[in-house]
């Protein structure tokens, strides 16, 4: 037997009358203030966003490397035109375009219809004599990149409505077009958003693109990647991926086109990883340079055998690196225990990102000690079975090149307001201190064997100049069915201008090229282009040029 | 047995099925007003024509719902409980993530639908056969605590998609049809002044830091999860103390005492886990509306616009197609969120009038079917319902008119979506139901 609804809700229901009549009764007097007594926010709506024009973006010399042009839009209220088709035809001689396109537009029974967004500035003059109602004009901001494909991964790009997509454009969106009023200028009437300064050096840049456009064709590789780097600050002063694309067309790109792959993508980084590997054993004492090694072009370990690119014979430890012995390398690692390894690595930056002002920023892989193989250690120390971006390799390689400070790689330098004075400064940033500054003179003279007659890096020497580097030819992993593909390989160079105290450090990276596969032999020799065009430019002189100078006085 | 005893156990309320129906009606209208205009944010073009299907179908539903006596559904409350908490585990298991949230499951041929929606009336339905069995009980801390549990586990599951705006429409829904069912005032008063706390702490600090009197350190303190929780264990621990002299003296007074810390306690923690669970956007969007200059072009944005669409309607508003705010596409969400800043552009003070006329009395009716229900399982789902009403309702319009947060709840029979809206015809038919079997025996 159901009960009966109880006598205390006949009670209890006149308290929710009453509180719901003084709630509805709220919402009357509201809207009748806002209809009838609040004139001022109405009618006109607020100024929208995207009539403020965007910052700049500049290189680090202010040159501007994303601008905003005005422009006009146009758009009609098709019920205030009177004679359509000969609006329509007046619209499309000023524009020069399409007659019936434009009719069908004006045709639509829609109280409001865009003709043409952001319309080049050449019709402006037409645009403005025309004086039919129901057409309209108005003013819209259009962002226009005067370099085209210029740095494109770095720049990145806004779409029509001036909201950043990508690149430094999406990451300082807000700061290019603050949508907060508070962010206005100090008087209150800028029109204009902060403007961003980039570390990237115009000339620099150019240069590094010019190269790996020439490098792309010459090699037929999918993808070739070059960072240039102050690593005393960690400045990136030019960073490229080349296929890139163009800023102004964007929409034509694929996804995986505009990736900026070199934070982006990890990669099993292969012999140029042993440039860290070297300097953790070093620095612990673990090795020396005359140990003595014997490669026989194999070795085997823990009942699997890892292959050298041929028997190398007797070397010390100086030769591993400079001929790049995989047999050296896996002997040596043998002495570090894989916890104190991992450790080190990790401080080294690796598997986490380096937290540069770019979006997309890839971690790379770096598994935790406790789940490596028994060859784990082994594959490491060879550049395998690990993965970093190229950035990670870039902001390791700062700390071997400054003598044993991680420097966080930085891209943007300063936010200037648009009166030019400085908003906010980017300074450099020590991460930590890795290894010690005699384990890095130590390792970079070393290194500058892998350059000289002897070294697989030959190819990367520069007349008058030290250089250290180390070449490197991974395998690439096979995503689909595991373990290594047969045919591919990843190429780089890493180099550090001038040893023993380097000013730059330059990375390039040439995915799957066709051919000639290995580092020394297409990577060093871009590595060697760039150089060559850019030492003077930063002020670093050929060892010899003292000698000049005295013949000259 | 003749025609006239028929009539007399089935009667027919015909002031609730005019107003929901032309409620919906005008809701297709707007939402056909709205897609007609310009701009890029969401209103498709063919809307309304969903919405035609979504209310037909509704219309069905609720006219076959009525064959089943509203008594048999209690019969069956803790299937429809385990059924719903399945339904809302599938769909964070195989969910479609529309705007963020996990709340959509996609049938066969694209067609989607809401769970979270749905499950309220299965919430009603459930706690008003609980709260039937249990009765005079309800005055225990016992059971009130027990209705909560049987709210909050769905409740968890929709935040955990995480929906927040459906998840808090479970809150009043509850706390009406415990209202309803007896429980003492004590109680409520102090859930509320629970809630209270737990709301109002973690938006204080968003507030004054948008605001620009972040300085104040008393603030800063309150968003320090640590802090907040060390206060609360302080409470706690002095409501110990006080319950151990209670159990011990047995004065009245201890108990008091312990009741008092106790609820601070439990605000003050609760205040700790919203702070860290809601975003700090979210926090912004709750807050934004008591000064959205703050904020013009971000989470401040709608609440502008939507006020000057509403300001704009005057007198006898601009007509059908012709608010230039909804037109021009100015206003975000149009056909679904800000449906009322719409129609009160297009239809004026008179028109919004009569919106909140058609809502107050439908309201009303729902009240008085609760009075009038036959029974006390009858009379509590009537609460429940009229309760999820009355919140969205308010909510909705109060958020268009710059009243109440920004919280995303869908105005009934009008705003554009396919499982509210048959949700809601769904309760208006439980209404019906109730309302028609009042005499019969």
């Amino acid at each position: 037997m159901p009960r009966e609804p109880g006598k205390l809700l006949k009670k209890r229901y006149k308290v929710i009358i009453i509180l719901i009549a003084l709630i509805f009764s709220l919402l009357f007097v509201r809207v009748t203030q806002l209809m009838f007594f609040n004139r001022e926010l109405a009618p006109a709506p607020l100024e929208a966003p995207q009539y403020r024009e965007r910052g700049f973006i500049t290189d680090r010399n202010g040159d501007k490397l994303a601008i905003s042009l005005e422009t006009y839009s146009v758009y009609v209220r098709p019920g205030e035109i009177e004679n359509k088709k000969d609006a329509a035809r007046t619209v499309a001689q000023a524009l020069e375009s399409d007659y019936s396109r434009i009719l069908k537009l004006m045709n639509k029974k829609k109280p409001f219809v865009w003709i043409a967004r952001q319309v080049d500035i050449k019709y402006n003059e037409r645009l403005e004599k025309i004086d039919i109602p129901g057409i309209y004009l108005e003013k819209e901001f259009r962002r226009l990149y005067p370099f085209g494909s210029f740095a494109s991964h770095t720049v990145g790009f806004a779409g029509i409505d001036n909201v950043g997509l990508e690149g430094v454009e999406y990451r300082f969106d807000e700061v290019l077009l603050p949508k907060r009023a508070a962010a206005r200028g100090s008087d209150g009437t800028a029109k204009q958003g902060y403007s961003v300064s980039l570390t990237v050096d115009r000339y620099i840049q150019e240069v590094v693109e010019e190269e790996l456009q020439a490098a792309l064709e010459h090699t037929g590789a999918d993808l070739i990647t070059a960072i240039v780097m102050d690593p005393h600050t960690g400045e990136i002063l030019a960073l490229s991926n080349k296929p890139d694309y163009d800023l102004n067309d964007f929409s034509r790109y694929t996804d995986d086109r505009k990736r900026n792959k070199a934070i982006t993508d990890p990669f099993e980084p292969g012999s140029i990883f042993k440039v860290f590997i070297a300097s953790i054993l070093l620095e612990k004492e673990l090795i020396h340079e005359e140990d003595k090694y014997f490669c026989e072009g194999s070795i085997e370990v823990e009942g699997i055998t890892i292959n050298d690119i041929k028997p190398h014979g007797a070397l010390n430890f100086r030769n591993v690196l400079e001929v790049s012995c995989n047999v050296g390398m896996i002997e040596s690692v043998d002495r570090i225990d894989k916890f104190a390894l991992y450790e080190r690595l990790r401080a080294y930056g690796f598997g986490e990102p380096t937290g540069i002002n770019l979006p997309g920023e890839g971690r790379g892989i770096l598994r935790n000690p406790s789940d490596w193989s028994r060859i784990s250690k082994y594959a490491i120390s060879i550049g395998q079975e690990i993965s970093t971006t190229p950035l990670q390799i870039m902001q390791a390689a700062s700390a071997v090149a400054n003598g044993g400070m991680l420097m966080q790689p930085r891209i943007v330098k300063r936010v200037e307001r648009p009166d030019g004075s400085v908003l906010k400064e980017y300074a450099p940033l020590a991460v930590r201190r890795v290894v010690s500054e005699a384990t890095c003179t130590h390792l970079l003279d070393i290194l500058t064997g892998v350059i000289s007659n002897r070294g697989t890096g030959y190819k990367a020497k520069v007349e008058g100049y030290t250089i250290a580097g180390k070449t490197g030819t991974a395998q690439i992993a096979d995503t689909e069915k595991g373990g290594y593909l047969e045919d591919e390989f990843y190429a780089s160079f890493l180099g550090f201008v001038p040893a023993p105290n380097p000013r730059i450090v330059i990375l390039v990276t040439i995915d799957r090229p066709v051919g000639e596969v290995y580092g020394g032999q297409i990577a060093a020799p871009v590595f060697k282009s760039i150089v060559e065009r850019i030492s003077h430019h930063l002020n670093i002189l050929p060892s010899f040029s003292e000698i000049y100078i005295i013949r000259d006085e | 047995m003749g025609k006239t005893d028929t009539q007399r156990e089935f009667r027919f309320d015909y002031g609730l099925l005019l107003s929901f129906i032309v409620l919906t009606v005008l809701g297709i209208l707007t939402i056909y007003s709205a897609g007609t205009g310009g701009g890029t944010a969401g209103a498709g073009e063919n809307e309304y024509v969903k919405q035609i299907y979504w209310a037909v179908t509704g219309l069905v539903v609720f006219i076959l719902l009525l064959f089943i006596n509203y008594q048999k559904l209690g019969e069956y409350a803790v299937f429809i409980y385990i059924g719903c908490l399945l339904l809302l585990i599938f769909t964070l298991i195989i969910g479609k993530r529309v705007r963020g949230a996990k709340s959509w499951i996609t049938l066969f041929g694209g067609f989607g639908f809401q769970p979270s929606e749905f499950v309220k009336i299965g919430v009603i339905i459930v706690l008003a056969r609980y709260l039937d069995r249990i009765g005079e009980e309800i005055k225990t801390i016992k059971h009130v605590c027990i209705s909560l549990l049987i709210t909050l586990v769905p409740m968890g599951l929709i935040l955990l998609q995480p929906d927040f705006g459906t998840a808090l429409v479970y809150i009043p829904i509850v706390l009406t049809m415990l209202f309803f069912s007896g429980m003492k005032y004590a109680h409520l008063i102090s859930i509320l002044i629970i809630l209270g706390i737990a709301i109002v702490l973690p938006l204080l600090v968003t507030f004054s830091s948008l605001t620009g009197s972040e300085s104040i350190a008393f603030l800063k303190t309150l968003d320090d999860t640590k802090a907040v929780l060390l206060v609360a264990s302080v409470f706690g621990a002095l409501s110990f103390v006080f319950f151990v002299l209670y159990k011990v003296t047995k004065k009245d007074i201890f108990f008091k005492a312990m009741s008092i810390f106790l609820i601070f306690f439990a605000g003050l923690a609760l205040a700790a886990v919203l702070g860290r669970f809601l975003k700090s956007y979210q926090r912004k969007r709750l807050i934004v509306f008591l000064k959205p200059s703050i904020d013009p072009y971000g989470s401040g944005y709608n609440i502008i616009q939507s006020k000057i669409a509403v300001g704009a309607g005057g007198l006898f508003g601009k007509g059908l197609f012709g608010g230039t705010q909804s037109q021009l596409g100015f206003l975000p969400e149009r056909s679904t969120d800000f449906i009322f800043s719409i129609f009160a552009e297009e239809w004026g003070f008179v028109g919004s009038f009569f919106i909140i006329v058609l809502y107050g009395a439908f309201v009303f009716r729902g009240i008085m079917i609760m009075l009038g229900a036959k029974d006390r399982f009858g009379s509590l789902v009537a609460s429940g319902v009229t309760g999820m009403f009355l919140f969205h309702i308010i909510i909705n319009i109060g958020m268009t008119i710059g009243l109440m947060p920004i919280t995303g709840i869908p105005l009934p029979f009008l705003s554009y979506g396919g499982s509210f809206l048959i949700t809601s015809m769904v309760g208006a038919s439980l209404l019906f139901n109730i309302a028609s079997r009042r005499y019969a025996r």
